[in-house]
């Protein structure tokens, strides 16, 4: 199936993280309200070009599922607040005493929060097909990223396979009374993924994709992988350690950055031999820098508020503290500017990758 | 012999949700959803109204500072037994406590948001165990006074049932998860011989926003997004 993109990946992947820094920063329901309208505007204009948009569905309903696990945990676990429904015998255990609707706000925005994060990532996958995703993975892990794709592929064959094996079984006056009875259709479901696996394998061998790591000697592979082993350990040792014995700070942070660095390089001369060759190039054009403007615009006053200004963030119920939510019309404003993409994809905009219609399955 | 139909794709639980709420009759017609929602209203305010502060029972409670102050309040209750922790809210001071650990309450600060200082007070409830890093921990110790001496509580303030006549602790300084820096002694009758601790003025909710601009900005934000939805979709081929 063709969906195209009328914005460069990379465009998107820029809005994504624009999109998702306030989700992940604070629970003020207000600043999430926005972000929520903006991947709002966004999925409608990108339903107007795709039939893809159909899992969106499926997200919202995971997303309201979310709630009905965190406003009850929280409306049964917090005792505290000045504005109180009712009561509860105090005798029982965990939820007895008051049920406070400070208790009910906070559920509310922490599962907001997550819906909101759901959210933009389903725009996100609705926006950026499969192919794209595959083809935007860091060379180095590249084969992990073709064998995961392939993998996400085969789920709904598998369930299209294992219906068709119910079916015919039922037909044949097979009935299911038993874990024994199971045998019969795991059976041919097992038999059909190896035969199909392995018809794949082999068109993938034949289109000569089992050749595209560089061939080095063992020994520099081994030095590869223990590089990668040493700059895990440094990473992991020095932000312990920064948190563990804070009067060594410095050399601890040293120590993290070194392992940092350590595993960029080591990253980077593996991907070096990862040989990729793209016949359809993508084309970064004007349209695509005025998403990417836009995107660094809206994150960056996020960016400098969670590092900088946290307590414009802060959003916290229960007292002392007050449950009404504070606004702060620069970051408000920021969030507005996330709708840019949706407003400037039309349904005319005609996809500016190559002449060729069909997509190249990996 | 019937194939079967396939069924939507919906799981079970959200399933449930959407027929138990579509089917429910009260819910369905608005004049049901009005009924409800005037209920709540009137409720409400009822429902503000703390419990009673004035009782029989009483407990004393002793805070020891950072810099070795030490203040005293007696609080009066007239359940049988209430909660280490609504025994510090009713005590009047200013407590913060974090509600995002799966066990319970804990106090992050006490006094913290009045003194200037943080480390006297405490932290703040996005890092509530602020000072409390590594090697060097000070946090905020609950004891109960227990057969003439401080006994570090095993449970935490949302857990324990404070009874008449107790005497409980909570002390800032170096500690560990066993142990902490014991309260001074007091005795009982020192502290709730005196006037019981004034309760707090039954407030009647959550106050007024500190600004009323700030929510004209989200109005506006709000409305501009809302208009450029109804943009795009007047742009969907017909």
């Amino acid at each position: 199936m063709d969906t195209g993109e009328a914005f460069h990946p990379f465009a998107w992947t820029a809005w994504l993280v624009a999109a998702a820094l306030p989700a992940l920063s604070t629970r003020n329901p207000l600043y999430l309200c926005l972000v929520l309208l903006a991947a709002g505007v966004t999925f409608t204009a990108l339903s107007n070009r795709s039939p893809a948009a159909r899992s969106w569905g499926a997200f919202v309903r995971l997303g309201a599922t979310l709630w009905l696990f965190t406003i009850p945990f929280a409306l049964l676990t917090a005792h505290y607040g000045r504005l109180i429904l009712f009561r509860l015998p105090a005798s029982w255990p965990v939820v007895g005493g008051p049920i406070t609707g400070e208790a009910l706000i906070y559920g509310f925005c922490s599962g907001l929060a997550l819906v909101t994060l759901l959210l933009v990532f389903a725009v996100f996958n609705i926006a950026v097909d499969q192919a794209s995703l595959l083809r935007m993975t860091p060379a180095f892990i590249y084969q992990t990223g073709v064998v995961a794709a392939i993998a996400v592929a085969f789920v709904p064959q598998m369930v299209a396979a294992w219906q068709a094996i119910r079916e015919a079984q039922e037909v044949r006056g097979h009935r299911l009374r038993g874990v024994r009875d199971l045998l019969p259709l795991i059976l041919p479901l097992l038999v059909t993924a190896l035969e199909r696996a392995t018809q794949l394998a082999e068109s993938m061998e034949a289109r000569g994709f089992g050749h595209q790591i560089a061939e080095v000697s063992s020994g520099r592979r081994i030095a590869g992988q223990l590089a990668v082993l040493a700059g895990l350990g440094a990473v992991g040792i020095g932000l312990a350690g920064v948190w563990f014995w804070p009067e060594r700070q410095p050399f601890m942070s040293l120590l993290a950055a070194a392992g940092a660095v350590l595993l960029v390089l080591s990253f980077w001369e593996q991907g070096r031999r990862v040989r990729r060759t793209h016949f359809r190039r993508w084309f970064w054009g004007r349209i695509d820098r005025i998403v990417l403007i836009a995107s660094v615009a809206a994150g960056a006053p996020w960016l400098a508020a969670l590092l900088l200004r946290n307590e414009l963030l802060f959003y916290y119920p229960y007292p002392p503290y007050s449950p009404w939510p504070s606004f702060q019309p620069l970051l408000g404003l920021a969030i507005v500017l996330l709708a840019i993409p949706g407003i400037l994809l039309s349904p005319a905009t005609t996809r500016r990758r190559c002449a060729d219609e069909r997509s190249v399955t990996p | 012999m019937s194939v079967p139909a396939k069924t939507p794709t919906r799981s079970g639980l959200s399933r449930y949700v959407v027929e138990f709420g579509m089917k429910a009759p009260v819910v369905r017609s608005p004049a049901g959803l009005a009924a409800l929602f005037l209920l709540a209203v009137l409720v409400l305010p009822w429902a503000t109204m703390a419990g009673a502060q004035d009782g029989e029972n009483r407990a004393a409670l002793v805070v020891r500072y950072e810099n070795g102050s030490v203040e005293t309040k007696c609080v009066a209750f007239s359940e049988p037994e209430i909660t280490g922790e609504e025994l510090l809210q009713r005590s009047g001071l200013t407590v913060v406590m974090d509600y995002n650990a799966l066990s319970g309450g804990a106090v992050c600060s006490i006094e913290g948001l009045q003194r200037p200082a943080p480390s006297s007070g405490g932290c703040s409830v996005q890092d509530c165990f602020c000072h409390c890093q590594g090697a060097d921990c000070q946090y905020w110790a609950y004891y109960h006074w227990v057969d003439g001496g401080w006994q570090y509580s095993q449970l935490g303030a949302s857990s324990y049932r404070v009874k008449n006549g107790s005497l409980e602790g909570w002390s800032w300084g170096p500690g560990d998860f066993s142990s902490g820096t014991e309260p001074p002694v007091v005795k009982f009758e020192e502290v709730c011989a005196q006037a019981l601790a004034p309760s707090p003025a039954a407030s009647s909710g959550p106050g007024t926003p500190a600004s009323w601009l700030g929510y004209a900005g989200f109005a506006l934000a709000a409305v501009a997004l809302l208009g450029a939805g109804v943009l795009v979709t007047r742009r969907r081929p017909r």
